[in-house]
């Protein structure tokens, strides 16, 4: 008799626990997320840009051509956007004349690279004329500071499109070349800018 | 059983029958289920590595199936599961740039069964499971509901389909303010009964 009342206590306790909430049950499912950093420079407008001097007033005034170049820039991370000539020197492909040098220098040419937002560097501040000329191989900021080093008074690019952001996402670019009168042999020469968007670090 | 207690004087057979009841019910009770099981798209990785990638946003439609089971009357919830609630678990960095408290709500979900009981039938954004989504049911004691939206009846995946089969569809939208780099959380399904 006790041993039932005390297996009537037990099935009674064991009976309470069994009515009480079921567990939950859970499952998971597993995302990866990997953000890959994205810079895209696009020119678009013709990448070859001739120019002729024929005339003394070109020699002596230079030749101007605006709007030559149209940059658009999409980047998901903070962006520097500087230009620099490849080589310090104008590659001489043919020589009309003996007299001069052919040691062009890239510093004839004269940039200014115009946003509508004003944020760029180079942009001549609407001072009619103003041009930047290149030096050498050096990179010359359109947007931030020089690609590579931190600097703590840097105003880069912000992350973004041209599509959503084209006032500081686009860019024109000017070009002036001053060759003067005097100085160079009269030939046939090339020389390639390069345009480069880079994370600020 | 029955010639034990025939053998029992009649003061003892009330309690012996009374045992061997509440037996019978703890069988019963301990026979109830509640069962989830994802059967596809457990592991899922997104990769965003173009400009329209990040401005669109990328879409996984039907990546994940959970599969329910149950006995009893259920409410099935959702929510993500990270080190830091509510922020994704960053892996490892690739830029300084950027921001990496990353929240998981840059991330939604659409989950539908095929007859259409899911009380979420679009696309919602995640949360904390502290603060989940319920795709069935409430935190309350709900109402049995046999067919149509919020189905909660007992049943299993095999003999109804349309209503104890959710496909997972997924959508994520980084946009351009966060930090390059590898990040991880976990979307958490839970089936609990529904009381």
């Amino acid at each position: 008799m006790r041993m039932l009342v005390v297996v009537a206590i037990a099935s009674f306790t064991f009976s309470t626990s069994a009515f009480a909430q079921l567990p939950t049950d859970n499952e998971n499912v597993y995302i990866s997320l990997e953000l890959q950093g994205v810079l895209d420079l696009t020119l678009v407008t013709n990448p070859n840009l001739d120019f002729v001097f024929s005339t003394i007033p070109q020699y002596q005034n230079g030749i101007t051509k605006t709007n030559a170049t149209e940059l658009r820039v999409e980047a998901t991370v903070a962006w520097d956007l500087t230009v620099n000539a490849e080589t310090a020197n104008w590659e001489n492909f043919e020589t009309y004349s003996s007299a001069g040098s052919t040691a062009v220098l890239s510093d004839i040419i004269g940039v200014r690279a115009i946003d509508a937002a004003g944020n760029s560097l180079i942009d001549g501040g609407g001072v009619a004329n103003t041009y930047f000329s290149l030096t050498g191989t050096d990179q010359l900021p359109i947007i931030g500071d020089i690609t590579g080093t931190v600097d703590a008074g840097d105003a880069p690019g912000a992350p973004g499109s041209y599509l959503t952001s084209p006032d500081t996402h686009q860019f024109r670019i000017d070009y002036r070349l001053s060759p003067g009168l005097d100085t160079y042999t009269a030939g046939y020469y090339g020389i390639n800018l390069v345009y480069t968007l880079a994370e600020d670090l | 059983m029955l010639p034990l207690l025939i053998f029992l004087n009649s003061s003892m057979r009330p309690l012996v029958l009374t045992t061997i009841l509440q037996f019978v019910i703890i069988f019963w009770c301990s026979s109830q289920t509640l069962d989830l099981t994802i059967t596809k798209g457990s592991d899922l990785v997104f990769t965003f590595n173009s400009i329209r990638s990040y401005t669109a946003g990328a879409i996984l439609g039907n990546a994940s199936e959970v599969a329910v089971e149950s006995t009893v009357e259920w409410d099935l919830y959702v929510g993500t599961q990270t080190t830091t609630p509510g922020f994704w678990d960053l892996i490892q960095s690739y830029s300084d740039a950027g921001d990496d408290n990353i929240p998981v709500s840059i991330m939604s979900i659409r989950a539908n069964s095929p007859g259409l009981t899911s009380q979420e039938g679009t696309f919602f954004t995640l949360q904390d499971i502290a603060t989940p989504t319920f795709l069935i049911g409430t935190n309350g004691n709900d109402a049995t509901t046999g067919t149509g939206i919020g189905t909660n009846d007992p049943g299993n995946p095999a003999a109804d389909p349309f209503t104890h089969k959710f496909r997972i569809s997924y959508r994520l939208t980084p946009g351009f303010t966060y930090s390059p780099g590898i990040y991880t959380m976990e979307v958490l399904f839970t089936i609990a009964e529904d009381l």
